[in-house]
């Protein structure tokens, strides 16, 4: 697909010009296809997010907008070429580059607008903006310089004037601007007629919620333990107040869905506010940290904080199913009080025969588990045993955790497509 | 190769492959360019 307008424009009548030149269109093409490109890598659509999963989906869009960034910023700082009226005798603009004002103007704007942007979305934590605010200027500013993108390349670009190539970018940017609209104007409508309830909000843990929802008049979410979904709650469905949440609950319970959502955001503070009988929305299931269909021996669950909520449901879910496969559990908090469901990890425990291992970073002297943290020495001890090679382990915590539980599973031997893991920030 | 390759961590995988993808285009637009 990048390659396409390369393609086009090779194939197309006009002469080449000098190597920097064409270096530059060539940079400037690019730039822009995988700019359109990032639209439909946005994370929000299943059929790509659940085949390559939602951290590969978000990390490609992550690296691809640096990429996009270079090329762009390269771009005009590589023609050689006079700007220039153009030459009666040259009519395929071979020797000069254009010299309209109005032409160049979309381009000089989207490209001061490209690196505001990218450097808006790397540093999106550290703005003073809600994440709802960030969320309209990301899809505004992404369809902004979009549509300058597309004016400057049908007004300068000497390429992009053939029809071919014009009738591509249009193409490209209306399927674009298409998925904005199946995000925040098609998915709402639907999602009206599918409302739930809020039944139940309820302390698990310090700063940690269960948030419990029963469908509305519907028969509820056909999802898959360890999945999660775009919650809205209390808001309207064309409100961006939603924000990513991992169900906690089974498909094996029934149809109630539950979340276990710690305080972090504006939103998340709020939630001890919410009261049952609450409207609220959901957009999902989304993710494939997930453990249906799997036949390895033994099941590892591994968390850190919040990343408890998927591993619960798969763990719940195995329950459900009465799976008689050996599971461990290593839940990693900094106190105490922050573990979420001991009583049911007990019980899992005792019913499963799961082997809880809690491991608390900032332990109080009375504490009689493990301190620390979740590290590879933690990772070699519980699982270098041989025939814990073949086991399926599921991660989900924060960044630096996972990276070192899976650098270590894969030191023991462990194959990587037997590490299933989802990170609930993308930094 | 194909053994290294699925030993590699799934974030590694990404990285590689964005970067082979990268060479890729780049090794495009300069055989674009110098057409």
């Amino acid at each position: 697909m990048a390659l396409l307008p390369l393609g086009l424009a090779w194939a197309g009548a006009r002469p080449p010009r000098s190597f920097w030149d064409e270096l530059a269109t060539g940079a400037g093409m690019l730039a822009f296809v995988i700019i359109l490109v990032e639209f439909v890598l946005s994370g929000r659509f299943r059929s790509i997010s659940s085949r390559i999963g939602m951290d590969v989906t978000m990390r490609v869009h992550q690296l691809f907008a640096r990429t996009a960034l270079v090329l762009a910023l390269v771009h005009p700082f590589l023609y050689r070429g006079a700007l220039n009226p153009p030459l009666p005798w040259d009519m395929t603009r071979q020797a000069t580059l254009t010299w309209d004002a109005g032409a160049l103007a979309s381009g000089i704007i989207a490209w001061v607008l490209l690196p505001c942007f990218v450097l808006l979305s790397i540093g999106r934590d550290r703005i003073p903006f809600s994440y709802e605010t960030w969320r309209w200027m990301h899809g505004l500013g992404a369809l902004a310089i979009a549509g300058l993108l597309l004016h400057h390349a049908l007004a300068a670009g000497r390429y992009s004037a053939d029809p071919a190539l014009a009738g591509l970018w249009s193409v490209l940017l209306a399927l674009a601007v298409l998925t904005l609209v199946q995000v925040y104007l098609v998915k709402p409508i639907l999602q009206r007629r599918r409302p739930w309830k809020v039944t139940a909000v309820r302390p698990v843990a310090l700063k940690t919620w269960e948030v419990t929802l029963t469908p509305d008049g519907h028969a509820g979410l056909d999802y898959a333990a360890g999945q999660f979904v775009w919650l809205n709650i209390g808001s309207s469905t064309f409100s961006l107040r939603e924000n990513p949440f991992s169900v906690s609950s089974a498909p094996g319970g029934g149809a109630e869905l539950q979340f276990v959502i710690k305080e972090l955001g504006d939103f998340t503070r709020s939630l001890g506010q919410v009261s049952p009988g609450t409207r609220a929305y959901v957009d999902g299931p989304h993710g494939n940290l997930v453990v249906d269909g799997r036949k390895e021996p033994g099941i590892a669950l591994i968390a850190g904080g919040v990343g408890i909520a998927p591993l619960l449901g798969i763990l719940r879910q195995l329950r459900f199913e009465g799976d008689r496969r050996p599971t461990v559990m290593v839940y990693g908090n900094r106190v105490a009080e922050q573990i979420a469901y001991r009583e049911e990890l007990e019980e899992a425990a005792r019913e499963q025969g799961t082997e809880v291992v809690h491991v608390l970073s900032e332990p109080s002297a009375d504490w009689p588990g493990r301190g620390g943290m979740v590290t590879a020495e933690l990772i070699d001890a519980l699982f270098a045993a041989p025939d814990r090679k073949d086991w399926l382990y599921v991660l989900c915590g924060p960044p630096v955790m996972m990276a070192g539980v899976e650098d270590q599973l894969i030191a023991l031997g462990v194959p990587a497509r037997q590490i299933l893991s989802e990170r609930f920030t993308y930094d | 190769m194909t053994e290294w390759f699925a030993r590699l961590a799934a974030r590694r995988r990404v990285v590689l492959l964005f970067w082979l993808l990268n060479a890729a285009l780049l090794l495009a637009l300069v055989v674009y360019a110098l057409r």
